[in-house]
C-alpha cells in the first residue's frame, strides 16, 4: 500500500512539471520593472539552495551546481573549474535532473518469486537472504564463481564492489569497458603505456576518426574544439556518416566503414615516405621503428584508396596537414568507435593511431596528446579498518592477457559453469555487452543475480534480488580524481532529500550485504570516513571539497618529457606485449571480420552515440525522449540515392535482417552517409517491460551475430554486422 | 519542411477555415440580396433569402472563432481587449468590421421578416411579431420599414467583411503562399460566388418558381466561378515561380499531400461541375424554357411549402450544384490554410 | 535602456541541444515544449555534402509581426527590446503563431496561450546570462547589448559578418547567425 501511495505522489510531482509552465505564460502581465519586482518577490519566497555536485549522465561526471527550489531540483549550471564540464552542461545533464522524480523508479527491495513475479521485501530480509546465498555458493563451488559487474565510470560501485569481492575471495570484478573502449585501451596501453588526453584548444590540425565530440559529448572538449576552430585550427572528421561535428569541422572525409586501419597506415606511410615525421622524437622514444617503417612501406595511399574509398590525394593532404603542423597536431585516440569496440581490426587501428601520433612527436606537448597528472589519493588506515587481501585465484577471463577485464565473456563463463553468482551495480550487462537475447538466456542460469539499480532494467528483470538505489542527486559518492594538466578532485554529494524512503545509497547496500555474508569487518566505516582518508594526501578537507564541489590542485604537470609505461619504457612500434601474447607485434592491415556484398543489397549496420542520450539510462527520461520523438532521432540513416533506388521514402518502415535477428525501423534518407552503410543511434530498442525506450526503433545489439569476441581484446565487435533491408 | 517544423495549417485548422468561409459567404449572401433589391425588386424571394441567411452564417462563424480561441473562451472578458488592445491589428480591424456588419445584417433580416409578413397577408405570427410589425413603437419604425442608407451601409460592411477574411491570412508575411495580392481577390470572389449559391439554394427551396428568373444570377455566378478558376491558376502559377516555401505549397496542392482533395473536391466538384451546369442552365433559361423544378409547381400557386415537396426542392440537380459550390468554398479556404508553408529561413548556397 | 540581442556562431555549434533542454528546466516547461528548435538542412550529394544545423528561437524582432498582428495587445515589446506576452490579455487566437516567420511560438496546452523564449530577462536584469548562453558547450552563443558599440556582441557581429535569418522579411531580428 505504501508503495502505491508513493508512486501516486511522485506521479503528481511529475505532472507538476506541466503546471509549472503556468508561471511562464504569466510573464508579460506587467511592465518589465513590475514584472521583475514580482518575480523577485516570488523568488524571495522561494527557498533556493545551490549545491555543487557531479552529473551522472555519462562517465564524464561533469561538475555542476544544482539549484534546488523549495526542495525540488530546478536547474543546473556547470562548474567552470571542472575540466570535463568547463562550466557547460549538455542536454543529457540538464534532462537527467528529472531522474529523482521519474515514476518508473524502484522504490523497495524486490525478490523474484517462483512464478517470476517480484515481491517487495524488507532490506533486512534482502541482505540476510543474499548473504546466506553467497556463503552457500562460496562453500559449494569456491569463491571464484562470484563476480561483480559495474559501470566503470562509477567509482563507488567499483571500489566497494572490488572490496566486497576480495573479502569474499574472488578476483572477478568486471566493468563495462569491453563494450566500450577496450580496443583503444589495449592498443594504447601496450604501445605507449596508457591512453592520453588531448590538448584540443592548442592544436592546429586534428583528425577525428569515428570520434564524434558533438554527439559523444565531453562538454569541455567541445568548448576547446570551438576555441581551436576560432583560432583557425583544421579539424578533419573521418567518419562514414556526416555526424554533428560537421559544422565545427573544416573537412569531412567519408570513409568505407571498417577500413579506418588502412587509412591510418597510409598516413604513417606518407609521413615516413615524405620525411614529415619527428625523427628526433622517434629516435629518442621509439622502439622497433625500423620494423614498423618497413611494414608500412606497402601501405601507399593508392593501396588505401582501394580499400577505404578515400581518394589518395585526400590521404596525402591529411598526412601533410598533420606533418606540417606537428607537434600541434594529432589523431584523436578515439573512444568507442573504430578504435574502441567496433571491428576485428579495432585494436590494431588504435595501435596505429598511437604510433602515428608518435611519428608526430606530440606526446606531452602543447596541442598534442598529454598523459595527465592524477591527484594523490590516500587510503583507509588498515590498522583501524582491515582491508581484504587481493585474492590469489586467477580471473575467469584469463585467456585474454592484454585487456584488464572482459565483461563480454561473462555469458559464456556462466554457461560453462565458471560463474554462479553475480552482483551488478549501475550497469545493464544483459542489454549492452552482448547480443541481449544471447546474454539473457545465460544470465537466467545464475544461481544468484543481485542487481542494484534505480530502474527495472533488462538485467534487473532477471535478478533474484533487485535493490533500489537512490538517484545521483540523493547520495554521496566516493571522491573522484580527474587527471589533466592539473590534477582535480571532485565530489558527488546529496542535493535533495530521499524521494523514496526505502532506497539506499550503494555504500550502505554493500555494507549490508557484506555484514550478512560474514565479511562485515571490512566495511566498518562510513563513506565520509573513506572520503576523508582518500583526500588526506591532497591537503583538502572533506568540508572544503563539499563547499566547492570540484577543486583544482595547484601542482601543474611539466610538459615535454613523456614517460611511456611500456615494458621497454618507449613507444613500442614493435609491441613486446603483443608478441608475448602471441599476436602480431606490428600493426599490419587486417580486414574487418565481415564485408557487406553491395551487389546483394547488403549493408554494414553501424551505430553511434546521440548527443542527447547515454544508453538505456536516458531513454527513460521524458525530456530526452521528447527530443527523440520531435527530431525522429530513432530513424535508420540510409544514403538517399540508394534508398530511392529501393523505392524508400523518408519515414518508410523497413525490416532490418541480420544473421541473428530482424528488427523494424523507419528510415531517414540523407546524403550524409556512405552508401554501403546504414546507421542507427545506439540507445533505443530497450527490451525491459517498463522502459519507454522500447517504443523506439531497435537496438543494434540484438542484431549482433551471437557471440563473436575479438581474441586480442574481448570486444564484441559491434559493427561487424551485415544486414539487408526490406520495405514493409 | 524541416523535421520538427510546425506548419501554419497545423496552428490554424479547419475551425478557422470554417470561420473564414462562413463570414465570407454571409457577406456574399448579403451582397446578393442587396443587388437583387436594387436591380430586381420584384424577385422578393431571392432578396429575402439572402438577407435572412446572412446573419446566422456570420454568427455561427464568430462562435466557432471564439471556440477556437480557447484562452478567450475560458476568460471571455479578454475579448474586450480586441477593441482597445491594438487597433492597427488586422484582426482587431476585422472585429470592428464584424461588430458593425453583424447587427446590420441582423437588422436587415428583421426588415425582411416584416416584408414577408406584409407580403403574406399580415397573418398571425408567433412571439407577437405580427403585433410588432403592425404597430412598432414610434422610435423603432425604421426597424420595420427599412432605410435605404442602412442597407447600403450593410453592403459596405459586407464587402469589408469579405475583404477582411482574405487579408487576415494575406497579412501573414511568414507564409508566402498567403501573402500575395491574388489571394484577397480570390477570397472575395469566392465569398461572392458562395453567397450567390447559398441565396439561390435557399430561395429555390423556398419557392422553386424563382428559377425562372435565374438568368442574371447565373450570368454573375458563372463569371465569378470562371474568375475564381483563373485566380486559382494565377495564385499557383506565381507561387510556383516564387519563394521556396510558396513552391512547396503549390506542389502540395497539385501533386503532393493535398492533391486528392484539391482536384476532386475543389476543382472538379466545387468549381468545374457547378460552372458547367450553370452555363447549361443559363442557356436553357435564355432559350425560353421553364426549368424542370419550377414547372412542377402550378403557376400562381401560393400554398405554403409542405414536407412532401420539400425533398425534390432540396435535392434537385441544380440544388446539389449549389451545395457543391458551397462546399467548394469551404474546401478552398481549408486547402489554402493547409497548404501554407512558413518561409524557409535556412541559408541556401 | 539596453537593446538585447544575441549572436549564434554555427561554426561553434555542436547541435547538441543542451540549450533546448536547459531552457526547458530554467522555464519549468513540460518535456514536449521547446523554445529552442533545431532545423537541419543538407546540400549536395554524397560524398560532397554540406550540412547545416540551426538552433532557432524567438528572434526578438524590432518589427515583430506577432506584436503588430496581435489583436488584443497581449504581445508587446518590453524594455530592452524583449518581445513578451501578457497572458491576461491573450484570447488565444494564435494569430501571432501563424505570423511568426521563425516558428518560435508554441501553445501552452494548460492556458491555451502561446509561449516562447523570453531571453531569460529576469535573470538578465540580475546580471546573469540567458540559460542557453550559459550552457552552450562551444560558446557559440553571445548575448549582449546591441546599443553598446563596445559589447562583445557587437564586436563579434562586425568581425564575423553575422547576419539575421531572412532579413528580407523586414522583421529586423535581433539574433544574428554566423555560418
Amino acid at each position: 500500500m505504501l508503495e502505491e501511495k508513493i508512486s501516486r505522489r511522485t506521479f503528481l510531482k511529475a505532472t507538476a512539471l506541466a503546471v509549472g509552465a503556468l508561471s511562464v505564460g504569466a510573464v508579460g502581465t506587467f511592465s518589465f520593472e513590475t514584472w521583475k519586482g514580482k518575480r523577485a518577490e516570488a523568488e524571495r519566497k522561494d527557498d533556493i539552495r545551490v549545491i555543487p555536485t557531479l552529473c551522472a549522465a555519462c562517465s564524464n561526471y561533469c561538475g555542476l551546481n544544482v539549484y534546488v527550489k523549495n526542495g525540488r531540483v530546478w536547474r543546473a549550471v556547470g562548474l567552470p573549474q571542472h575540466p570535463k564540464s568547463k562550466g557547460k552542461i549538455c542536454a543529457r545533464g540538464h534532462g537527467l535532473l528529472a531522474t529523482p522524480y521519474l515514476r518508473q523508479r524502484l522504490t523497495q527491495p524486490l525478490k523474484r518469486m517462483e512464478d517470476g513475479s517480484f515481491q517487495p521485501i524488507s532490506w533486512e530480509q534482502a541482505f540476510r537472504e543474499i548473504g546466506e546465498k553467497l556463503q552457500e555458493i562460496r562453500t559449494k563451488y569456491g569463491p571464484g564463481v562470484i563476480a561483480h559487474i559495474s559501470y566503470s565510470g562509477r567509482k563507488t560501485a567499483r571500489w566497494y564492489g572490488e572490496r566486497l569481492l576480495w573479502a569474499l575471495g574472488s578476483p572477478n570484478t568486471f566493468t563495462h569497458d569491453a563494450s566500450c573502449n577496450t580496443g583503444r585501451v589495449v592498443g594504447f596501453e601496450h604501445t605507449v603505456g596508457g591512453t592520453p588526453g588531448t590538448d584540443i584548444a592548442n592544436a592546429r590540425y586534428m583528425v577525428y576518426m569515428g570520434r564524434n565530440l558533438a554527439e559523444g559529448i565531453t562538454p569541455g572538449d567541445v568548448f576547446e574544439l570551438a576555441k581551436a576552430r576560432e583560432k583557425g585550427a583544421q579539424i578533419v572528421v573521418v567518419d562514414p556518416r556526416g555526424n554533428n561535428m560537421y559544422q565545427m569541422a573544416t573537412k569531412w572525409v567519408p570513409i568505407r566503414p571498417g577500413t579506418d586501419l588502412a587509412f591510418v597506415l597510409a598516413l604513417a606511410h606518407v609521413l615516413i615516405r615524405e620525411g614529415l615525421y619527428d625523427a628526433a622524437f622517434v629516435k629518442e622514444y621509439g622502439y622497433g621503428f625500423e620494423q614498423f617503417a618497413q611494414a608500412v612501406e606497402k601501405y601507399t595511399p593508392q593501396w588505401a584508396e582501394e580499400i577505404t574509398g578515400v581518394p589518395a590525394a585526400t590521404i596525402e593532404e591529411v598526412a601533410r596537414g598533420l606533418g606540417k603542423n606537428k607537434p600541434r597536431a594529432f589523431i584523436h585516440p578515439g573512444w568507442r568507435g573504430p578504435t574502441g569496440n567496433s571491428y576485428a581490426n579495432s585494436v590494431d587501428t588504435a595501435r596505429t593511431v598511437a604510433l602515428v601520433n608518435a611519428l608526430l612527436g606530440n606526446y606531452q606537448k602543447e596541442g598534442g596528446l598529454i598523459f595527465g597528472k592524477n591527484p594523490p589519493f590516500g587510503n583507509l588506515d588498515p590498522a583501524k579498518y582491515p582491508a581484504p587481501e587481493k585474492p590469489a585465484l586467477p580471473r575467469v577471463d584469463n585467456e585474454w592477457t592484454l585487456p584488464h577485464n572482459v565483461v563480454t565473456a561473462v555469458p559464456d563463463k556462466i554457461r560453462d559453469g565458471a560463474l554462479k553468482a553475480i552482483i551488478v551495480n549501475s550497469s545493464n550487462p544483459v542489454m549492452h555487452y552482448n547480443n541481449p537475447l544471447y546474454a539473457r538466456e545465460a544470465y537466467k542460469l545464475l544461481e544468484l543475480l543481485v542487481v542494484v539499480d534505480i530502474f527495472m532494467s533488462e538485467t534487473a528483470e532477471l535478478a533474484h534480488y533487485v535493490l533500489p538505489e537512490v538517484s545521483y542527486l540523493e547520495r554521496d559518492d566516493v571522491v573522484e580524481g580527474i587527471g589533466g594538466k592539473k590534477p582535480v578532485v571532485a565530489l558527488r554529494q546529496q542535493a535533495i532529500g530521499k524521494i523514496h524512503p526505502e532506497t539506499k545509497a550503494s555504500w550502505e547496500i554493500y555494507r549490508g550485504i557484506a555484514e550478512a555474508a560474514g565479511v562485515g569487518k571490512y566495511f566498518n566505516f562510513t563513506i565520509d570516513e573513506l572520503n576523508q582518508a582518500m583526500l588526506a594526501p591532497t591537503g583538502l578537507s572533506l568540508n572544503e571539497l563539499k563547499a566547492e564541489g570540484t577543486v583544482v590542485l595547484n601542482s601543474p604537470l611539466l610538459l615535454g618529457t613523456p614517460n611511456f609505461e611500456t615494458p621497454t619504457g618507449k613507444v613500442e612500434f614493435y609491441s613486446t606485449n603483443f608478441k608475448a601474447a602471441g599476436f602480431d607485434p606490428i600493426p599490419n592491415w587486417k580486414p574487418p571480420l565481415v564485408m557487406p556484398d553491395v551487389s546483394k543489397g547488403e549493408f554494414r549496420l553501424i551505430n553511434g552515440r546521440q548527443a542527447y542520450h547515454s544508453h538505456t539510462n536516458t531513454t527513460r527520461n521524458p525530456y530526452l525522449l521528447a527530443l527523440t520523438e520531435h527530431y525522429h532521432g530513432d530513424r535508420l540513416w540510409i544514403n538517399r540515392r540508394v534508398a530511392e533506388r529501393m523505392g524508400l521514402k523518408e519515414g518508410d518502415w523497413v525490416e532490418v535482417r541480420s544473421e541473428a535477428a530482424t528488427a523494424r525501423v523507419q528510415v531517414h534518407l540523407t546524403e550524409a552517409i556512405h552508401p554501403e552503410a546504414v546507421f542507427i543511434y545506439a540507445p533505443y530498442g530497450s527490451l525491459a517491460k517498463d522502459a519507454p525506450g522500447r517504443n523506439f526503433a531497435f537496438s543494434f545489439m540484438t542484431l549482433l551475430p551471437y557471440h563473436k569476441l575479438d581474441p586480442v581484446s574481448g570486444i564484441a565487435m559491434t559493427q561487424e554486422i551485415v544486414v539487408t533491408l526490406r520495405k514493409i | 519542411m524541416y523535421p520538427g517544423q510546425i506548419m501554419p495549417g497545423q496552428i490554424w485548422g479547419w475551425i478557422i477555415a470554417l470561420y473564414l468561409f462562413l463570414a465570407g459567404m454571409s457577406a456574399g449572401a448579403y451582397t446578393t440580396a442587396y443587388l437583387s433589391q436594387r436591380l430586381y425588386p420584384h424577385l422578393k424571394v431571392i432578396r429575402w433569402s439572402g438577407y435572412i441567411v446572412a446573419p446566422p452564417l456570420v454568427i455561427i462563424g464568430l462562435v466557432t472563432l471564439m471556440i477556437d480561441a480557447e484562452a478567450g473562451f475560458f476568460h471571455p472578458w479578454r475579448f474586450f481587449f480586441l477593441y482597445i488592445g491594438n487597433p492597427s491589428s488586422i484582426m482587431a480591424i476585422g472585429v470592428y468590421i464584424l461588430t458593425l456588419f453583424t447587427p446590420l445584417a441582423l437588422y436587415r433580416a428583421v426588415v425582411s421578416l416584416a416584408e414577408i409578413w406584409r407580403d403574406g397577408g399580415e397573418k398571425k405570427w408567433p412571439l407577437g411579431l405580427d403585433r410588432f410589425f403592425a404597430r412598432p413603437p414610434e422610435w423603432l419604425r425604421w426597424f420595420v420599414e427599412g432605410r435605404g442608407w442602412i442597407d447600403f451601409l450593410g453592403l459596405v460592411m459586407a464587402v469589408a467583411t469579405a475583404t477582411y477574411t482574405a487579408l487576415l491570412i494575406g497579412n501573414i508575411h511568414a507564409v508566402p503562399f498567403w501573402n500575395n495580392s491574388i489571394l484577397p481577390v480570390l477570397f472575395v470572389v469566392s465569398a461572392f460566388s458562395t453567397g450567390i449559391a447559398i441565396t439561390l439554394f435557399t430561395a429555390t427551396a423556398w419557392d422553386p418558381k424563382v428559377q425562372e428568373h435565374y438568368a442574371p444570377y447565373l450570368a454573375l455566378s458563372t463569371s465569378l466561378k470562371g474568375l475564381e478558376l483563373f485566380l486559382l491558376f494565377a495564385l499557383l502559377y506565381f507561387s510556383w515561380y516564387g519563394d521556396q516555401a510558396a513552391k512547396a505549397s503549390t506542389a502540395d496542392l497539385l501533386w503532393g499531400r493535398l492533391a486528392l482533395p484539391f482536384w476532386i473536391l475543389l476543382v472538379v466538384l466545387g468549381l468545374a461541375l457547378p460552372l458547367r451546369y450553370e452555363l447549361q442552365e443559363r442557356k436553357h433559361l435564355l432559350a425560353g424554357h421553364v426549368p424542370a423544378l419550377a414547372a412542377s409547381v402550378p403557376a400562381g400557386d401560393k400554398r405554403p411549402v409542405d414536407a412532401g415537396s420539400l425533398s425534390p426542392r432540396l435535392f434537385a440537380t441544380s440544388q446539389i450544384m449549389h451545395l457543391f459550390a458551397i462546399v467548394g468554398g469551404f474546401v478552398l479556404r481549408y486547402l489554402i490554410l493547409l497548404a501554407g508553408h512558413f518561409v524557409y529561413f535556412l541559408p541556401t548556397w | 535602456m539596453a537593446r538585447y540581442g544575441m549572436l549564434i556562431d554555427l561554426t561553434k555549434c555542436a547541435g547538441c541541444m543542451a540549450c533546448t533542454v536547459s531552457c526547458q528546466l530554467q522555464n519549468d516547461l513540460p518535456p514536449e515544449v521547446h523554445f529552442i528548435k533545431f532545423y537541419q538542412q543538407e546540400y549536395g550529394t554524397f560524398p560532397v555534402v554540406s550540412l547545416v544545423n540551426i538552433p532557432v528561437q524567438c528572434q526578438h524582432c524590432e518589427k515583430p509581426p506577432c506584436v503588430y498582428n496581435c489583436p488584443t495587445g497581449a504581445s508587446y515589446i518590453a524594455d530592452g527590446g524583449v518581445v513578451l506576452l501578457n497572458e491576461s490579455k491573450c484570447i488565444g487566437c494564435k494569430y501571432c503563431m501563424t505570423s511568426c516567420p521563425y516558428n518560435a511560438r508554441v501553445l501552452n496546452e494548460e492556458t491555451h496561450t502561446p509561449m516562447k523564449c523570453i531571453f531569460c530577462f529576469d535573470h538578465v536584469k540580475e546580471g546573469e546570462q540567458p540559460m542557453c548562453v550559459q550552457t552552450c558547450l562551444g560558446e557559440a552563443r553571445v548575448f549582449g547589448d546591441l546599443d553598446d558599440p563596445e559589447s562583445e556582441l557587437n564586436k563579434q557581429i562586425n568581425e564575423k559578418k553575422a547576419r539575421p535569418l531572412r532579413p528580407d522579411l523586414g522583421t529586423k531580428p535581433k539574433i544574428f547567425y554566423v555560418w
